[in-house]
């Protein structure tokens, strides 16, 4: 692979290796639909590192043995990127990147990243924004990316908005982050001039930990995408942007009781497609609901039937990503069995009990937060949240083991 | 009940008085000939309005809605081969410009200076 950057514009060329199909880090495979990308307001003079890194959630899936960038980059990072991914990076030759003082939160207005926010009340926000791509059709106009801009505007803390297209890189699954970090990609342009040395993202218990969303769905200490020792987290580091989770360590039912209960709370929105407020239609207002009814401890309030495909994603046998979360709610929302969640109750034996792990923090969430960070989400999580004992500590450490298989540790790399 | 014997002649002028002031049973009945009359009329307009608006609706709706019908499937079905089509033309722009790096690196060195062409934007 070969990346260049002129005014913001990232364009890159396959090596005779690389394909059109590729592999994102949690080993979904990605087709590629464009070779050309914008992040708006990416500074020139950026420091050659944050353009390697942010080039490299871009290209990653695509890459197969070697990328070539357009300016020198660090030994650190072309290490990063040969332990981490095997892959010969260079020219090498500038001086590496020293980490900033600034902590941002990578801003997506969603519950998770609003209770992100309130662990650091002071932090500035980077909001990516997607904006059309000028060669790719846009086939996708109900996702709202204005209206969650307009929000994240309303919330009254300093914020960068970076308006970008780069999700349109994406053929399949279809236009999205090539890369879960390619969110980033405007914040690591940006980092010299907000003197980042952390980013914090919303990624919760479920994405850190127990391999959640499309990865493995089982514990993942090393997970590569989240965890600091795994080839994104030094990849990051090595560019002087650490990668912070501060709600890694708690399950999406406290990133809602936080985010319902913090000043924010007027400006969450996790739904893509709603505009005067969420649609409550889409599959992940529902899964929402289902959390939010839990925490709140009131029945399911849903227009979806229980004979809607929507609906019917929840019925299928485990395992699947958000799984625990679904325990949680079957075992707390007043009413479910009468509910389109109904038919989940056959598949778990969910308590109260059984699910309350989920209700306070994992401790080694906390310590791999960075120093300058950790002090303060370990006070707030201590005093907000509460730490799992070591016997809910293993809830977390079992997750998705077979029945008398160890915890399984996956390779960190494809 | 009090029966009071009243003369003939006050009788018939308290009765003339009265007349006077109300419409007489045979202008009542002129009216109510009259109201039917248009009644009748109006049921007639109506029924033929009605058939009117039937005609049309028959006249229009079907044809209309295939025309529509199937110009909506044609533009959608057009729209996603489209998009498709696109898909494919960009990824294999994408290959061409592989291929053409591919081609150059085994060129010999004569021309390595040429600048580095980028895909048309």
């Amino acid at each position: 692979m070969r990346v260049s950057w002129s005014a913001g514009r990232l364009t890159f060329r396959l090596d005779p290796e690389d394909e059109i199909t590729g592999k994102a880090a949690d080993g979904h495979p990605v087709k590629l639909a464009i070779n050309a990308c914008t992040v708006a307001g990416a500074p020139d003079d950026a420091h050659p590192d944050l353009f390697a890194v942010a080039a490299w959630t871009v290209v990653a899936p695509w890459t197969r043995r070697r990328i070539t960038f357009d300016r020198a980059v660090s030994a650190e990072v072309a290490a990063a990127l040969h332990d981490g991914w095997g892959i010969e990076a260079g020219p090498v030759g500038a001086e590496p990147r020293p980490a900033g003082p600034v902590l941002a939160i990578s801003y997506s207005g969603g519950a998770d990243s609003v209770a992100a926010a309130t662990v650091y009340p002071e932090a500035p926000f980077v909001h990516f924004k997607r904006v059309p791509h000028d060669r790719v059709p846009n086939r996708w106009p109900h996702y709202r990316s204005d209206v969650l801009a307009k929000l994240a505007r309303r919330t009254g803390r300093e914020l960068t908005v970076v308006a970008s297209d780069l999700e349109y890189t994406l053929a399949e699954p279809r236009p999205g982050y090539p890369e879960h970090h390619a969110v980033a990609a405007g914040a690591l342009l940006l980092a010299d001039r907000l003197g980042l040395g952390g980013l914090a993202f919303g990624y919760e218990l479920g994405s850190r930990w127990l391999g959640g969303d499309r990865y493995l769905l089982r514990y993942t200490p090393d997970n590569p995408m989240w965890a600091p020792h795994g080839a994104w987290g030094r990849l990051f580091a090595s560019a002087g942007v650490h990668i912070v989770l501060p709600v890694g360590g708690v399950s999406e039912a406290v990133t809602m009781r936080l985010a319902l209960g913090s000043a924010l709370r007027e400006h969450v929105r996790w739904c893509l497609t709603g505009t005067d407020g969420p649609c409550r239609t889409c599959a992940k207002c529902l899964y929402k609901e289902l959390i939010q009814a839990a925490v709140e401890r009131r029945p399911l309030d849903t227009p979806i039937p229980a004979d809607h495909p929507r609906a019917r994603k929840w019925l299928r046998p485990p395992p699947y990503g958000g799984q625990e979360m679904v325990e949680y709610g079957l075992a707390r929302v007043p009413g479910i069995e009468r509910t389109l969640f109904g038919g989940a109750l056959d598949h778990f034996d969910a308590t109260e009990e059984s699910t309350s792990w989920l209700d306070r923090c994992y401790p080694p969430a906390l310590d791999e937060i960075p120093d300058p960070w950790r002090d303060q989400a370990a006070a707030f999580m201590r005093a907000d949240v509460g730490l799992m004992t070591e016997d809910e500590a293993r809830r977390v450490e079992t997750w998705g083991a077979a029945p008398g298989a160890a915890p399984g540790r996956e390779n960190a790399l494809r | 009940m009090m029966r009071v014997p009243v003369p003939a002649r006050l009788r018939s002028a308290v009765r003339r008085w009265f007349d006077s002031r109300y419409i007489s049973i045979a202008d009542h009945r002129q009216d109510i000939r009259d109201a039917l009359w248009e009644v009748q009329t109006l049921r007639r307009e109506m029924a033929s309005l009605q058939s009117e608006v039937e005609r049309l609706r028959e006249a229009r709706s079907p044809a209309s809605a295939k025309i529509d019908k199937s110009m909506v499937e044609d533009t959608r079905r057009l729209a996603q081969e489209t998009a498709k089509a696109l898909d494919g033309l960009l990824q294999n722009e994408v290959l061409l410009w592989q291929a053409v790096d591919d081609l150059r690196a085994r060129l010999p060195r004569e021309g390595a200076a040429t600048s580095e062409e980028r895909p048309c934007v």
